[in-house]
Formats: structure tokens, sequence, C-alpha cells
């Protein structure tokens, strides 16, 4: 049945009923050698949420970058509202009423949050006069992305990168649009923040104006999209109306490999952990001042789940386990020793990988080589002097063993794929031979064929020993990689979810613990 | 356009500015015919292996993210008291070592200010020099007599040669550092821990990079290659001056900017700065060859750094980015 649907998707252009809003006709982009696009197709009626998956390199921000008039088609049409267009500047296509929220928003950490909104639009000399409405605006603009509550003279640089996020896409709003392209954009958003970004695009669909969603989660596409389009190597593949397909045919659709399934982490690992020697012991501790404090341990050869809403005291408390921060009140133990400061982490063989892949992950100019030793170059040099062979022998098997795909260790990390790099930087802490792993969120904006691949690599990591503290935003995979799940809400522990009793339901439910099961309906 | 230029001098590496010193040679001949001579080119090395030396420390501040404006001030400090002190008596490899000790504790405090104290270094440094040739002022009330050996002084002449070398010490000397900091730039885990730091400090200190080391490192280094410039000039002037280095605040940029270094830092490398000090020096021939006076070469160079800083150093327009 599922093949029926394809060839439907496939051989069918979109044929539209009625006038369409936007039609781009066999786009073709290259980049010197790299053909970005092929031939791409796709068309957007007024008043619907399209969105366009594809893995990593299949031309999605190629294709969103021609729509935002940063980089010109070389051949094919595009039409907006039935006349033909070429967007020579990202001017022209905000003018014709394209807002576009690209996937790493750019949001200048010392201007304060009304001055990111404004970014752009406000003209060189600001008139004072306006200042009262322009706040009203902004603050508008905020409440629609569900930010209504925020200090809009904050600096921005210190809020979250969920909430950074949607900064972006409240700018984005402020001027007068009908199509919003968001490039996933809502990569670090938690549930919560994302069903009422939803919502407002549900009412924005309402109004007659259309989104253009591009998202690696196919539980936000089964959510919103009316329709989707794939994207495979260049070419658009099909577009499919809601209902018509299954997360597996999108999934099939996309891959150039022929196995879909994804690889899915062996459950059974946790009965023998059980068993296994505890590396890192928590006593007693609280994330915040007042709040109940939990002991937890973590084993050896184990993958613990940490889930939450934003802002729960999850991201704290794995910061505690890294060193990076104090508790309030407890210890952390590992193999007797307290675990107070970076250094003590690094003592006792934890190794941290950062959020924000791009400010506080990769090197973005220095080679793979680079990226990736930076951190063991200790056991790779005597007296400071690095052995050139035993250090490129290090870098391959770390890139063997996390399956980064590159040119050569010499290529810049940035010019490679989020989840290549994101591969890269994991097999940066492996080669500091870490006991315990501590991971915020690593799947972001990870492609889902690099998914697939980081899933394996985590699980093997798992089977040679190594305890892994695991943060995901993303419910389906706290389920399917973890051994249990620590649930936060409210800068503590709301439930310790094992195994057996682990489905997305009950993350939900221990995610919104003290509202009430109501609350999560 | 910005972007694939930006491209072609990445893949090209170094060679393109090294091309460029040597064409700027013919083009130099063009003008002043009779140029292309054997001591043409033995001066053009001479005057960039000073310049070269002092450049070191500017070239791996400004890839750490940093910058060095004390560079003159230390030179001026070391050409002072290598005249004072061997003028009264001390032997010159203890007042070197004495001298390169001096220097090592100015950069190490300039870099556990900036790094350690969070201070602007471009304001430390600023600070630092000032300090210095106060310092001096105060200490020799302008008046600077001494003298300096015959060694120093050959080093430092077109004719003189390094043993069996038929090159001045202060060329071999520059060759030799200049393989030192390729090396350390390439081979070592100071070097490897250069770039990270400047390339992403933030990823640096979480990737467990041990940035005050880096940082203090790399300022020691700079402070210590200054002085050196400093000892060599007091052979090539003869008479100690407190001012000596001044000229080299801008031309040490300028050599780093010309070869091809951002000042976005933790890229480019003290190779390209080598390319970058023969064409400074190269371009100062050719303009005073022209008969231009000190000041029109100054409005030339400064035009010139503002021109390549525009052409490589420019991140994407930030309206391609919201």
């Amino acid at each position: 049945m599922n093949e029926q649907v394809l060839e439907a998707g496939a051989n069918t252009p979109p044929t539209p009923a009625g006038p369409l809003l936007l039609e781009a006709t066999n786009i073709r982009r290259t980049f010197g050698e790299t053909i970005a696009l092929d031939s791409c197709t796709l068309a957007v009626r007024p008043g619907e949420i399209h969105a366009v998956v594809g893995e990593n390199g299949s031309g999605k921000s190629t294709l969103i970058k021609i729509f935002s008039g940063i980089v010109r088609a070389e051949s094919g049409s595009l039409r907006w509202n039935d006349k033909p267009v070429t967007f020579r500047t990202p001017r022209a296509a905000q003018d014709a009423g394209i807002a576009t929220v690209f996937q790493e928003t750019l949001v200048l950490p010392n201007m304060s949050v009304r001055d990111n909104v404004m970014l752009g639009l406000d003209g060189v000399i600001r008139r004072r006069s306006g200042a009262e409405r322009e706040c009203a605006a902004v603050r508008e603009a905020l409440s629609v992305v569900g930010l209504g509550s925020l200090d809009i003279e904050r600096a921005a640089g210190t809020q979250s990168l969920a909430t950074r996020q949607l900064i972006g896409v409240a700018r984005s709003l402020m001027r007068p649009w009908r199509l919003l392209v968001l490039d996933e954009s809502t990569s670090a958003i938690d549930i919560e923040d994302r069903d009422r970004l939803f919502a407002a695009l549900r009412g924005f669909r309402e109004e007659g104006r259309s989104i253009l969603f591009v998202s690696h989660r196919m539980d936000e596409i089964d959510s919103i999209a009316d329709r989707t389009t794939v994207l495979r190597s260049g070419r658009s593949v099909a577009t499919l109306e809601r209902g018509e397909y299954s997360s597996e045919t999108l999934l099939g659709l996309m891959s150039t490999r022929t196995s879909v399934r994804v690889a899915a982490a062996s459950g059974e690992r946790g009965a023998d952990a059980v068993g296994r020697a505890s590396v890192v012991s928590v006593q007693g501790v609280s994330v915040a001042a007042g709040r109940k404090p939990f002991d937890f341990e973590l084993r050896a050869g184990e993958i613990v789940g940490v889930g939450g809403l934003e802002g729960h005291g999850q991201v704290a408390f794995l910061e505690c386990i890294a060193g990076a921060r104090r508790p309030v009140a407890g210890s952390i133990l590992s193999e007797g020793q307290a675990i107070r400061s970076p250094r003590d982490g690094e003592r006792a063989r934890i190794a941290f990988l950062p959020r924000d892949r791009k400010n506080e992950g990769i090197f973005s100019p220095l080679s793979v080589l680079d990226n990736v030793t930076v951190s063991a170059l200790g056991a790779v040099a005597r007296w400071g002097f690095i052995s050139t062979s035993r250090r490129n022998r290090m870098a391959d098997v770390m890139c063997s063993r996390t399956k980064v795909k590159m040119a050569s260790l010499q290529a810049p990390i940035g010019s490679l794929s989020g989840g290549n790099q994101q591969k890269a930087l994991l097999g940066r802490l492996i080669a500091t031979r870490p006991r315990v792993l501590v991971l915020n969120d690593p799947l972001r904006g990870v492609d889902l064929g690099a998914k697939r691949d980081l899933y394996e690599v985590l699980a093997n990591l798992a089977d040679s020993g190594v305890a892994i503290l695991l943060l995901s935003t993303e419910l389906v995979e706290l389920c399917l990689l973890s051994n249990r799940v620590v649930v936060f809400h409210d800068q503590a522990v709301s439930a310790v979810v094992e195994r057996e009793a682990l489905s997305e339901r009950a993350l939900i439910d221990a995610m919104f613990a003290h509202r009430g099961a109501a609350a999560a309906e | 356009m910005q972007n694939t230029l930006h491209l072609v001098s990445r893949a090209a590496g170094p060679l393109v500015p090294f091309a460029l010193a040597v064409a700027l040679f013919f083009v130099i001949n063009f003008f002043i015919p009779g140029y292309a001579t054997i001591n043409s080119v033995l001066s053009l090395l001479l005057l960039s292996s000073l310049l070269g030396i002092a450049s070191v420390g500017q070239t791996l501040t400004i890839i750490i993210g940093g910058f060095d404006l004390s560079i003159p001030a230390v030179i001026g400090l070391a050409n002072v008291l290598f005249s004072l002190l061997y003028g009264a008596g001390y032997d010159a490899f203890s007042v070197t070592l004495f001298i390169l000790a001096v220097a090592t504790v100015i950069g190490m405090a300039n870099g556990f200010a900036s790094r350690y104290l969070q201070l602007n270094p471009l304001v430390v440094t600023l600070a630092t020099g000032s300090i210095i040739l106060g310092g001096i002022w105060a200490g020799t009330h302008g008046e600077v007599s001494g003298y300096v050996p015959d060694w120093l002084v050959n080093m430092v002449s077109v004719i003189g040669t390094t043993g069996p070398i038929p090159l001045p010490g202060s060329v071999v000397l520059w060759l030799a550092i200049s393989a030192g900091i390729l090396f350390l730039e390439n081979r070592t885990t100071l070097g490897r821990w250069i770039f990270a730091a400047g390339a992403n400090p933030r990823a640096a200190e979480l990737a467990r990079v041990p940035m005050l080391f880096v940082w203090m490192s790399v300022y020691a280094l700079s402070a210590v290659l200054a002085a050196t410039t400093g000892i060599l000039l007091a052979g090539f002037s003869g008479a100690a001056d407190p001012t000596v280095g001044a000229a080299y605040l801008f031309t040490t940029v300028a050599a780093v900017v010309v070869g091809g270094t951002p000042l976005t830092g933790g890229r480019g490398g003290y190779g390209r700065t080598v390319a970058g000090c023969l064409i400074v020096t190269e371009l100062s021939t050719l303009l005073v060859g022209l008969g231009l006076d000190q000041a029109a070469q100054q409005i030339f160079l400064g035009f010139l750094i503002v021109g390549l800083v525009a052409l490589y150093g420019r991140e994407p327009h930030m309206s391609m980015r919201l």
C-alpha cells in the first residue's frame, strides 16, 4: 500500500487546486563541482503549511537561500503570486513578502531583546517618538511565539538557545509577510514552546498565509504539515498530502540507502548494566536553592536519558556532573573523589559535549584533524612535540568510530554537514578515553541519516563500558536510546522512568508533573 | 564574489603572497632600473629580517585573537638596555640573557592581564608600552649613551657574513626563527592550541585547551622576539634610541595583514607573514625610490592595509544572516 502511495506521489506533479503563492520549477544550482540542486520543483499554496524534508546535503538550505534572495538559481523558474521573479537580494525577497528564519539565527548577544527583534528594521536614526509603539509591536511579535513575558530590555545573550531561536522568529514576524520560511528554526525548542509556536502557525494558516517548514523531526511534520516535499540529492522526489504517508515512507523516500529502519539501540543492554559498577554517584544534590535533593547512580555501560521542558534544571544537572558548575547542595562523587571543578571532571575522565555546536563546539576554520585531536594532543605528543603519524592515526580511528563522512582529515570542519560536525565532536570526546560522556542534546539539528549513525555510535560506546548521560529534547529518542530517563521538573527530579515503563506518554506526564496530568492532555 | 576570492586565497595558501613578493621585486626593477643586484637583495633581506623577527609576536597574538601594541616599546627598551649595559662593561651574553628575561616577564604580564583578568589586549599592551617607554625616559632622562660590540654591527650589515654563510647574521637568525615558528605552529601542542584558541575561544575552553598558558606563552614569545629586534637595531644604528621601535607598530601589523592572516583569529600563520615582511619592505623601497617621503609612505601603507582588510578580513554581511 505504501508503494502505491509512493508512486502516486512521485509521478503526479503537484497540481494545485487554485492559484499558487510560490512556484519553483526545475531549479538548478551548483557551487563549483558540487551540484546543490539538480532539478527541484516545489509549490506552496496560499494558506498551507508545507514541510520540506531531506538528508543533509539534499539541497534544502540552498533552496531556501534561493527563496530568500541570498543565492540565485542557475536555471529553472521561480514564480511568486503567478508572476515570474528572481530575488536578487535578501531585501527583495523580504519586500515581496517572504520572511525567513535561518537555522543559525543571528542574535547579537550584547543587544537587548527588543533591539534584536528590531534588527534590520529600524532606520539609521531611530525616531524617538516611535519608541512606545515600537515596544508594543515587539511585545506583540514576541507573544505570538510564546515569549510574551520576556523582559525586552535584557541582553539577548542571557537567554537560552531556544529563546534566541524564538527571538529570530519574532524578528521575521515584524515585517508584513505572506510566506514564512522556517529553516529548522525549532531545533532547540522544547515541546511546550513548540506547541505554542505551532498554534501560532496554524493561526497564520487560517489567515491565508503560508509557512514553508524545514525540519528533521518526524513528529513535527506529523503534527503540523499539510503537505510535505521530499528532497534527495538535489531533486524533489515527491510532494505528499497529509495522511498519504507515514514516517517510514518519508524516510524511505529521503534515504539514498536501502535500509530505512532506524538502527534501534538495544534495550537489552540495560539488563546487564544493572549489576555494573557505579561510575558517578550523585548524593543529595539540588540544582537550585530550596528544591528537593535527589540521589542518583550512573553505572558503567548504560545510557541514561535526561529530559524535561526547557529551563527546568536538567542542563544545570549536566553541568554539575561535568564539574562546570557546583550544585547548590549535596555532592557528586566519582570513584570516591568529589567533582567540584572542570579539572575534577577531567581527572575523573568525564567528557562534556555542549549544546551549541557552532559557538561552543567546533573550530570552524580548522581541519577535522585539529578538531578531533585538540583535547587529546598530550596522548600523541612528547614534551609538547606532536608525532604527526600518531596524531593522524588517532583522528582516523576516531572518525571511523563515529562514522564521520568527509573529503579528508584536512578539510575544514566548517565545510561538513551539521551531522558530521557532531560526529567529529563526539570523536573529540572519545579521543580523551572518557569513562563518562555527558551529552547536551547531541542530536539537535542533525539529519536523519547522521542520526542513525549516531544512535549506533552511542550504543557501541555504551557496550564498551562508557556511561552516557544523554539530554535530548526529542521524546522518541529518549525512549529509543535510554536504559532509563531522569525527568526534571521545576529544578528537581520529578521521576526516573525505567526501561520497562518508558513511553512518550510517561515522559510527558513526568515533565508536567506538578501541573497534573490534565495539563499534559 | 568575496566568498570565491576567500576560497581561492585559502586554497592557494601562503604561496600567493610569496609570488607577489617575487613579482614586486621585478616591478621595482622596472621603476628603478639597475635595482636587481645582489646588494639590493641582501639589503631587502636584512631589512625584512628585522621586521620579520618583530612580526612573529604580532602574527601569533593576532591568531589567538589578541594584538600586541607593546612591541615598539619592548624594542626600544632592549635597544637602550643593551647599549647601556654593554657600554657599562657587562659581557654581551649576560646582557642579552638579562634583556630576554625582562622581556619574558613583560610578555607574561601582558598575557596574564589579557586572559586571566579578561582585559582588552589592545588596552593592556598599549598601557604596557606606555609604562615601558615612560620608564625609559624616567630612568635615562632622554640621554642615552653607550656602545655596541663589532659582531653585532656585523650582524646587521649588508656585507656581513655568518661563518661560512655569505649572509648577515640577522638574516640567518631570521631564517632559523622562521623555521622554529613554523615548527611550533604545526608540530607542537602549543601551536595547535594557539589556532584553536583563536578560532573559537569558548569552544577551546570547553575542549580543555589551557588558555592561560597559551596566552602567556604567546605574549612572552612576542616580547622576547621584539627584544631580539631591539638588540639587533642597536647594532644597526650604533647608538641607543628608545623610539627606535616606533615604526614597527604599524609595519608589523601591515606585514601580518599583507601576508593574509585575517584579524579575526584562528587562521593564517607565520609563513604568510614572512612573505608579508618582504612585500612591506619592498613597497617602502619602491616608494623611497619613487621619491616619496616618510609621510607619503605612511599614507600609502595606511590605504593598503584598509584595502586588504576589506578584501579578506570580512565576515559575510549581516543582512545575509538575519
